[in-house]
């Protein structure tokens, strides 16, 4: 077939773009991998709808779709699972090793660096939250526990610490995206 | 390849499904559009003579949402005078309103006259007057040709019940207008300005309409409304149409006249997303060594999820596709009623037949006439080839195999849409179910009450890998009506909740214990308007409702006030409602875990970055205005604007969400080369409705506006420079004008666009314009308009120059260090690159060995 591994070769180039696209606006490797898995079974399902044949057109297409799966996960706190139902796909799991490795893929750490410049402008409760979480890398349940409140509490704050630095937070992504 | 095992994994799921289908990139398809078969019931036939009854108004916009569209004067507005029959004798005819703005546009409505006033019979036959500026698209005056044209619908009890209403305003400079619909051509009377109009019975998608305009000057300009480029035929039950594209097979491994072809539904009313449509197998074949190549399917619906198969629950069709070489002249099929000329493509040679699925395939014959006078029979699926295999999936081979067809599966009916629905986590344990808390609706509405259960884990669910509970904890909420526990929907009867039950809109669901142990106090608020089609919605109600692990205690409700303490039910759910106010108020609940005090997360959804709109567009459905904002980051969202923010509304449910319909983070790598001058993004509909697997009433603005269901959202960011951007769709042309820091716009049309294209013209500060191309999100194939792609020649010359380059590059990264490496591969790791290089040699080599067969076999292989 003209096509042959065409999808195939357009999951390997852009799978791990994509991944890094998550992870930098989730910071949680899990959901990045998930929220990947989903979002290329949606770019399989409409493979078919793809105008366009240039690496530009197609990579717009993509981080599209990739893009309202981010926004629904964001809007509904889980990721959603319909593209990969229909298809059948069992999203692997991912071990200790691949998560650290999206972590160093994604620049977490140049990312927790600048951010840590910019945690004075927050209150004192997310500025704590996000030190914990995000320049510290401890776990949330410790991010918690150090806290007093409970994990999802933890994340919430680490969530809106990280909103209220929208600004500096999307210049680093930008940044980090364009290396 | 990915250096991330669990990419690599993931990849391989992807490649267990095969390829998915695509119409081929750079093979030439022309359109040679199939007649389908319409019955029209055309006036003269007899129509219930039902009495039409005078209703109000329907509301008028606010002109705040009609600045970016343009703003109709009423001074301006006049009816065109036109008076076009309705099919049916019983209604009142069809006109347009014309008007202007005080920049000078032409706007244009469509609507009926009845006693004078311009308005809509609704399906529920009441005349209700259109305001000025609800329904109007405004657009700039061209110069010469065609002003403004385009083809409303509107919904009907059926589809001969639905119009489709051809009207524009050709110019004074028009001589004639001529439609050219199903029946053949209309003379069409002219009214000021050139205004013109035509009514049709059926959606556009089946009346295709063209609309030719002959100037004084004696030009003519064509304007063809949901047209396709794909080679159609129509589906045997009335379903949207199946189209079938191919081309030379240019993959790694192709012999050089290895052609493919592959078939597959259009999306469309009955069908409108894509995740429901059927899919097929792309099938390839030498049309050097034979005449022809044809698979004969039967395609069965297959239940539920987890079938990997991608026909999914659709009725079952048996497919006879393929290509034809040259030599062949016609194609006959036989054995399903009366013999059949199946038409073939001249580009590409592909041909389709979809018959109904009790078709046996084995029945069938399919005769080639060849052009030197023999004929060739074929009986089920011949000459065909599966791409070779990569080393992923097993022994690498260098060239295409034979393809084996698999036994012919018996017919069979769709299942019913229960069993074809994803399956309940849980199997519900009776002793468990708990209707114990109840509580009054703040509105006044029926008492709400809380029903819980616990269940065991349905072996028969999916869960994705890893995640195994044994038991569940479910919750369902919903209001107490005549002893049930009901969904409430706005405007039509309350859907009742049954125990196990997964709720599709509404508010509930399940968690294992371990999940409730590991995440603390869990919980949701769901808030609900009043009316969802309202203007200016109004929360009425707040439901707060979770469940807490087994051994917390106390649990308390913060941010509504004071501190309330929550009373849990045997199950440990817990529940309250609100008033509507506290809809967008960051909610929590903390209970005592171990003797500590332990506080949840923020029981709203977390919104994205929801802004201040930049842009206003009204709601066809007269619902709360559409909104649009952007950063100068390159986010963007866009959502309805309730208390001046951008939320989201379910229509069907009623509640509404705190945060934008969509939204785009930003920071999305730049694509190569000067960006256009207005970034688009389009987004059609209607995936929200997938979830609503239970019949509900025909909507409020369906029967009051006659809108179509779902939505299409076109949102632009412009340069500082563009000062307005006309956008002609298979609707309407509707000029707007960016405004805000960011220069956006947003425009909303009711319905999807099945058909046409989607063009912009965008006028620049130094007077020049540009045209782009805007991706409509549910039509198929290219734009009618778009170039035919580059021959094979110059596709071999453009790889040649690109393989060139990608040499070139490697080259110098080789020898550069780190730093520069990286500058020079944009980033890219070097495997990549790599990887790429060795994809464009591969075509490099398909390219020149087809081209090289071409050459010695001349006339032999379809046209490209």
């Amino acid at each position: 077939m003209a096509d042959a591994g065409e999808f195939d070769g357009f999951y390997r180039r852009e799978s791990e773009g994509v991944l890094v696209f998550f992870a930098r606006r989730t910071l949680d490797p899990e959901a990045a991998l998930d929220l990947t898995a989903e979002t290329f079974g949606h770019a399989y399902l409409g493979w078919r709808g793809l105008r366009g044949d240039s690496h530009e057109e197609r990579q717009a297409w993509l981080y599209t779709i990739a893009r309202r799966r981010l926004s629904r996960y964001l809007r509904r706190g889980r990721v959603e699972r319909r593209a990969l139902r229909r298809l059948g796909i069992q999203t692997p799991v991912a071990h200790e090793d691949d998560l650290a490795r999206i972590e160093e893929r994604a620049g977490l750490v140049q990312m927790r660096a600048a951010l840590s410049c910019e945690l004075v402008r927050l209150s004192a409760q997310q500025r704590r939250a996000l030190d914990l979480r995000i320049v510290q890398e401890r776990p949330y349940a410790e991010v918690a526990s150090v806290l007093g409140i409970s994990e999802l509490a933890a994340r919430a704050r680490v969530s809106r610490g990280l909103r209220a630095l929208g600004n500096a937070l999307d210049v680093q992504i930008a940044a980090g995206e364009q290396l | 390849m990915s250096e991330l095992p669990v990419l690599e994994a993931l990849g391989g799921e992807f490649r267990r499904l095969g390829e998915p289908r695509r119409p081929r990139g750079g093979v030439t398809r022309r359109t040679l559009t199939l007649t389908l078969v319409l019955t029209l019931l055309l006036a003269g036939v007899a129509a219930a003579a039902l009495l039409i009854t005078q209703g109000t108004s329907l509301p008028a916009p606010n002109a705040r949402d009609l600045q970016s569209s343009g703003v109709p004067l009423p001074a301006s507005a006049r009816l065109a005078g036109l008076d076009a029959l309705d099919p049916d004798p019983a209604e009142p005819p069809w006109d347009i309103r014309l008007s202007r703005t005080r920049a000078g546009e032409t706007c244009t409505a469509v609507g009926q006259v009845l006693g004078g006033q311009f308005g809509i019979v609704g399906l529920d036959h009441v005349f209700r007057a259109l305001p000025l500026g609800g329904v109007d698209a405004c657009g700039v005056d061209a110069p010469d040709g065609p002003v403004l044209a385009g083809a409303r619908v509107f919904v009907g009890s059926s589809t001969q019940a639905a119009r489709t209403i051809v009207n524009g305003v050709a110019g004074a400079g028009a001589r004639s207008v001529t439609v050219y619909g199903p029946e053949g051509a209309r003379a069409l009377r002219l009214g000021p300005r050139g205004s013109f109009i035509a009514v049709y019975s059926g959606y556009v998608e089946e009346v295709r309409p063209r609309v030719v305009v002959v100037t004084r000057d004696g030009r003519s300009h064509s304007i063809a409304f949901a047209q396709s480029s794909a080679f159609e035929v129509a589906d045997p039950d009335g379903g949207s149409p199946w189209e079938i594209s191919g081309g030379a097979d240019l993959g790694p491994g192709a012999y050089p006249d290895e052609n493919c072809a592959q078939a597959s539904q259009e999306l469309g009313r009955a069908n409108p997303s894509r995740f429901g449509l059927p899919m097929t197998p792309g099938v390839c074949g030498r049309l050097g060594a034979h005449p022809l190549f044809v698979l004969m399917r039967r395609f069965v619906p297959e239940p539920g999820e987890h079938v990997g198969t991608p026909w999914g629950n659709n009725p079952a069709r048996t497919l006879v596709y393929g290509a034809a070489a040259r030599r062949v002249l016609s194609l006959t099929l036989a054995g399903a009623g009366a013999p059949r000329r199946l038409a073939i493509d001249p580009h590409g040679g592909v041909f389709l037949a979809v018959l109904d699925g009790h078709v046996d395939p084995r029945s069938l014959t399919l005769t080639a006439r060849l052009r030197d006078g023999a004929s060739v029979t074929y009986r089920r699926s011949t000459n065909l080839l599966e791409p070779p295999l990569t080393p992923v999936e097993g022994p690498a081979s260098t060239t295409s195999r034979p393809l084996r067809e698999p036994p012919v599966p018996a017919y069979r009916n769709p299942f019913p849409a229960r069993q074809a629905q994803p399956q309940p986590s849980d199997i519900p344990l009776a002793g468990t179910v708990r209707e114990t808390l109840h509580a009054k609706d703040p509105a006044g509405g029926s008492e709400w009450a809380l029903r819980s259960w616990q269940g065991l884990r349905n072996p028969r669910a999916d869960f994705g890998p890893g995640y195994r509970p044994a038991r569940f904890i479910c919750v369902q909420v919903g209001a107490v009506e005549g002893h049930r526990l009901v969904e409430p929907r706005p405007g039509a009867a309350a859907l009742p909740l049954s125990v196990g039950e997964e709720p599709a809109d509404g508010v509930g669901g399940c968690n294992a214990p371990s999940d409730l142990t590991r995440f603390g106090p869990m919980g949701e608020a769901m808030s609900y308007v009043a009316d969802p089609y309202a203007y200016t919605p109004r929360p009425l109600r707040t439901v707060v409702y979770g469940t807490l692990r087994l051994d917390a205690t106390h649990p308390l409700l913060l941010g509504a006030g004071a501190p309330r303490s929550l009373a849990l039910d045997a199950n440990h759910a817990f529940f309250a409602v609100l008033p509507g106010r506290y809809w967008d108020t960051p909610l929590r609940i903390s209970a005592v875990i171990g003797g500590r005090t332990v506080l949840g997360r923020a029981l709203q959804s977390i919104p994205g970055p929801p802004s201040t709109p930049q842009a206003r567009a009204p709601d066809p459905n007269g619902g709360a205005p559409w909104g649009f904002a952007a950063g100068p980051d390159g986010s963007s969202a866009f959502g309805q604007i309730v208390a001046g923010r951008l939320a989201t509304i379910d229509a069907r449910t009623g509640a509404v969400h705190y945060g934008a319909n969509g939204w785009n983070g930003g920071g999305i790598p730049a694509a190569r080369g000067k960006p256009p001058p207005v970034r688009f993004e389009s987004h059609g509909g209607p995936e929200e409705s997938l979830l609503d697997r239970r019949a509900t009433a025909l909507p409020r603005p369906e029967l009051e506006r006659r809108t179509l269901p779902g939505r299409t959202i076109i949102t632009g960011v412009a340069d500082a420079d563009v000062i307005s951007v006309t956008l002609a769709t298979p609707r309407d042309v509707r000029t707007l004008r960016p405004s805000g820091p960011e220069h956006v716009f947003i425009v909303v049309y009711d319905g999807q666009f099945f058909r046409g294209a989607i063009i912009a013209t965008v006028a620049l500060r130094d007077g020049r314009t540009v045209t782009e191309a805007v991706n409509n999100p549910d039509s198929p194939g290219p734009p009618a308009a778009e170039p035919p792609p580059p021959s094979l020649a110059k596709q071999l010359q453009r790889d040649r120059v690109t393989l060139a380059g990608m040499r070139s590059l490697l080259a110098r990264a080789a020898h550069a260090n780190p730093r520069k490496r990286e500058k020079l591969l944009d980033g890219a790791p070097l495997s990549q690159i790599v990887h790429g290089l060795r994809d464009i040699e591969a075509i490099v080599v398909a390219d020149a060995s087809r081209m090289a067969y071409i050459a010695a076999h001349p006339g032999v292989l379809p046209l490209e």
